[in-house]
């Protein structure tokens, strides 16, 4: 499959006269798909070892590696929850958005299988199971909310224009959007929530979906497809997953493809899924969509083989660099960077300051069983996080600009007293060009070049003694962190 | 090799020509001059927000002589007709500046919901992340070029309903710049200080950390502009210019010279006296010294600490300290904003999430009331001096020009020349606009 997609897109670009970008070097390599499938930057021994190492398998290897991390459950339930819920809704409830991360994690863990993820999501009822709910939750537990969320999550479909009009530029009527919404119309959720009592939702069997201005009942019927029997024995919602998550449903799979291509590269393979049903010519990118959407399945939608083969092509591991203007982005010709997330960003802050006063580092990274997230790290996604937009733009402003100068999240990683790796480089063995090492491969994940190891160590040769030296590292450490370079994943 | 990323000769020149050094205040008193002159100037808002939901009837709407009107008395103003509460008496001399809405009517009467509404124009709890009014009245009337941040906020309450303080799906760049979010520090018992009875008010992540020198920052910024030319030399995505220059923006808002819009005390201290000397009348000090630096909107909150408008019990002397405090700030801040010519470009919007009941309660007491309650509006385009709307004797109805809070926001964005139909887009691709109400014309000069 990853020679296909290679050929592919390679075709494509020399059709289209591109010369796709150089080969990225193992360390960009390193630290980009750290980032993505783990969610931090590496550790310095792991470049290293890395680095040094000269088995001509070696990045199948690390991808293994990381797949198998728990940095991979976590920054995988990251990302989904992030992408569930709707923006902001984690910050009122924390708790159920710890569970949610814990219920999630442990299914990425495990590698569920992407279909039965999914089944289990939307079957969610709460009670001893805390953490699904909050999807139904947080969506209000109305129909047409979780259904415009379902239809763009999990088939690729933006339904929620056809909610109270026809689709302006798809074929989707207001009626197919509250047949899809009726799927939902018996789920609800407790009548009055108690301090202590679990949230619970209930399959009724009443309750209908209608549209808004006629108020006319619509049964519940699949998009694009028929309307569902009345079955007695079957819930409306079970009903639902049973269609949704069948090998033959091709937006189901196609949905799941074109995220995670997303999830790698910055944008989706085929832009949106609503218009290439109507489409009467497929585009090579579709094409291509629908073949891996086939090995998907093929695989038994599991997803970390779907993350092993898109890593191992040659158009994920090439350089984001290109000479001369940039190719058109649907090319794939050269990787796009994408800022970090504020959860990539403050966990890998984190990994240069642990912080001592409490276990919190454990949880966000190697996630155990508790209940409560690390307040320091909420409160700084809080203020760092932009909502559900395009991946690969920047779209911070002054003030996360102030709070990365001057805020603790930075200044603990570089406080020379605080900095776990600042005391690192203190060891008596090291000398200057060890210590510029250590830093540069610290954050950057690559060794300095001459320039940036020679003006390094002619500041560091000037400092008079020990505590001048550390400030200097300190300076330069700050300065590394809040570069440009760091801030983004490329 | 020369030492390029860090030249300390050239660090400590710096720091000798000023850059790092102590600013001077001499250019301060042009500067409102040259803001109010300036042909290009927009104009600004300031939003006193009153947490808890104020007595509208021991305010600005009293029935004097009627069982619910409390043992307050009426005073003329200096707009023939329009009488306010005896505890607003500095305020009443720029009652001519002044508009009351007094037929405002609502259905939120929980404080987490009315809070959303007011603030944001629409009930809690839809699938629209909505931002506040405030952030996206900020983002029209900002200019790129300006240094200070385009909302700026004081003293914010912080637990009730956070999303309608936040800037929602216009996304964290549009998000206030929060003042005196630390409670001010307990006054010590020993006093030297000359202005150690005011508060102060910082800006969060302004000053550099703790135990960073400003010889350190400066070092710290060198390296950091090297390192950041030579990887964007070679680099041309917009995505790493925009985080570039993002910084810039944030170092420049660090400049002694800028930062120093929020030092009070540059400030006299008899003019920090006439305002007040706690967080709501330092803040309209503040306000005032943002606008003048052309800070399209700052919001100032009193009784944000506990909501301290929510006066279920003992209401009249919790009003009477609020009216106190309320009257001195915000009477100050009409007089020096008139001084500098700077009202006429200065919107004002008072308002809370709901009034309160009519009918006195068995604690003296007033409870929750949307039903009919008031707000006010002032200065810039907004014709003064007269009441819009009127209540019933009782003050529990609207009997006349009853207005939604979409009316009030539209008629905000107005007086700013903001069209209140204007659009900001969800990331869902919906449209929405600022305000969904109809503009009062009878306000609006």
């Amino acid at each position: 499959m990853a020679d296909r997609i290679d050929a592919v897109l390679e075709q494509q670009a020399r059709r289209q006269g591109v010369t796709p970008s150089a080969a990225a070097t193992d360390a960009e390599f390193l630290r980009r798909v750290s980032l993505d499938l783990a969610g931090v930057v590496p550790r310095v021994s792991t470049v290293r070892a890395f680095l040094a190492d000269d088995a001509p398998g070696k990045r199948e290897e690390l991808v293994d590696r990381l797949l198998a991390s728990g940095g991979y459950a976590n920054h995988m339930a990251t990302t989904w929850r992030n992408r569930i819920l709707p923006h902001g809704a984690d910050a009122a409830r924390g708790r159920e958005a710890a569970a949610l991360q814990k219920w999630l994690r442990n299914r990425f863990a495990e590698n569920l299988r992407y279909d039965n993820l999914v089944g289990g999501l939307l079957l969610a009822t709460g009670g001893d199971e805390l953490g699904p709910a909050l999807y139904f939750q947080a969506h209000d537990v109305a129909p047409e909310k979780i259904a415009a969320s379902a239809a763009e999550l999990f088939l690729g479909l933006k339904l929620h224009c056809a909610q109270c009009h026809d689709h302006p530029y798809a074929n989707w009527s207001q009626r197919e959007f509250w047949g899809f919404a009726a799927f939902f119309a018996r789920v609800k959720g407790p009548e009055a929530m108690g301090a202590q009592s679990a949230y619970r939702l209930t399959d009724l069997h009443a309750g209908e979906a209608k549209l808004p201005a006629s108020g006319e009942v619509v049964p519940p019927r699949y998009p694009g497809g028929e309307v569902a029997p009345e079955d007695a024995g079957v819930t409306r919602r079970a009903q639902l997953v049973l269609w949704l998550t069948s090998r033959d449903n091709r937006y189901f799979s196609r949905a799941a493809v074109n995220w995670a291509w997303e999830h790698l590269f910055g944008r989706p393979l085929a832009g949106s899924l609503d218009d290439i049903m109507d489409a009467s010519e497929k585009t090579p990118n579709v094409v291509l969509l629908d073949a891996l959407a086939d090995y998907f399945v093929a695989s038994g939608f599991d997803l970390q083989e779907l993350w092993r083969t898109l890593t191992l092509t040659r158009v994920y591991q090439r350089s984001s660099r290109s000479s001369g203007e940039a190719p058109p982005a649907e090319l794939f010709a050269r990787m796009l960077p994408k800022p970090l997330t504020a959860e990539q960003l403050y966990d890998s802050l984190l990994l240069l300051a642990p912080q001592r006063d409490s276990a919190a580092a454990g949880p966000t990274i190697d996630a155990t069983g508790q209940l409560e997230e690390d307040a320091r790290r909420s409160e700084f996604v809080r203020r760092m996080r932009p909502p559900p937009g395009d991946p690969t733009a920047y779209r911070a402003g002054t003030l996360q600009a102030l709070l990365l100068m001057n805020g603790d999240a930075v200044n603990a990683a570089a406080a020379p007293e605080a900095s776990s790796l600042l005391g690192a480089l203190e060891a008596p063995f090291m000398d200057d060009q060890e210590r510029i090492e250590v830093l540069l491969l610290a954050t950057l994940a690559r060794p300095p070049d001459a320039i940036e190891r020679s003006s390094l160590a002619a500041a560091l040769a000037e400092c008079r003694d020990g505590a001048e030296r550390r400030q200097v590292l300190s300076d330069a450490l700050w300065a590394l962190l809040n570069s440009t370079e760091f801030a983004f994943n490329h | 090799m020369n030492s390029e990323l860090l030249d300390r000769r050239q660090v400590l020149r710096l720091a000798g020509a000023g850059l790092l050094g102590a600013c001077c205040a001499r250019w301060l008193p042009a500067l409102a001059t040259a803001a109010a002159a300036d042909p290009r100037r927009r104009r600004s808002c300031i939003l006193l927000w009153m947490a808890g939901g104020p007595s509208q009837t021991d305010t600005f709407d009293m029935k004097p002589g009627h069982n619910n009107g409390g043992p307050f008395q009426e005073i003329a103003t200096s707009a023939p007709g329009l009488r306010f509460s005896e505890h607003l008496p500095q305020l009443a001399a720029h009652a001519d500046r002044l508009a009351v809405v007094r037929s405002l009517s609502t259905k939120e009467g929980d404080h987490d919901r009315g809070t959303h509404l007011v603030r944001t124009g629409q009930p809690p709890m839809g699938p629209v992340a909505h931002p506040s009014i405030a952030c996206a009245l900020a983002k029209e009337l900002a200019t790129p070029a300006q240094s200070l941040p385009a909302y700026v906020s004081v003293a914010p309450p912080q637990q009730v309903s956070p999303a309608a303080f936040g800037p929602g799906f216009l996304g964290p760049s549009y998000a206030p710049a929060i003042v005196g979010s630390q409670p001010p520090a307990p006054a010590t018992a020993v006093q030297s200080a000359p202005q150690a009875n005011f508060v102060d008010l910082t800006l969060d992540d302004l000053d550099l950390p703790a135990g960073v020198s400003e010889l350190q920052a400066a070092r710290r910024t060198q390296l950091w502009r090297a390192w950041e030319d030579k990887f964007l030399a070679l680099r041309h995505d917009a995505a790493f210019h925009a985080h570039h220059a993002i910084y810039r923006k944030a170092a420049d808002l660090m400049r002694p010279e800028v930062r120093a819009a929020f030092d009070l005390k540059q400030e006299p201290e008899e003019t920090r006296r006439r305002y007040g000397p706690g967080v709501f009348g330092q803040g309209c000090l503040l306000a005032r010294r943002l606008v003048e630096r052309g800070v399209p909107f700052v919001e100032v909150a009193l009784g944000a600490g506990g909501l301290g408008w929510d006066t279920h019990q003992d209401n009249f002397t919790q009003v009477r300290r609020l009216s106190a405090e309320l009257d001195a700030g915000w009477a100050t801040l009409m007089t020096e904003l008139q001084q500098r010519g700077l009202l006429d470009s200065t919107t004002i919007l008072w308002i809370g999430e709901f009034g309160r009941t009519p009918a006195i309660n068995q604690m003296t007491g007033r409870d929750h009331y949307p039903q009919a309650w008031s707000c006010v509006l002032g200065g810039g385009g907004i014709a003064g001096g007269e009441a819009y709307g009127r209540t019933s004797a009782d003050g529990m109805v609207v009997e006349e020009n009853q207005v939604g809070i979409g009316d009030v926001l539209a008629t905000l964005c107005a007086a700013l020349g903001v069209p209140p139909d204007h659009e900001n887009i969800t990331d869902a691709g919906r449209p929405v606009k600022l305000a969904e109400g109809t503009a009062i014309d009878a306000l609006l000069a």
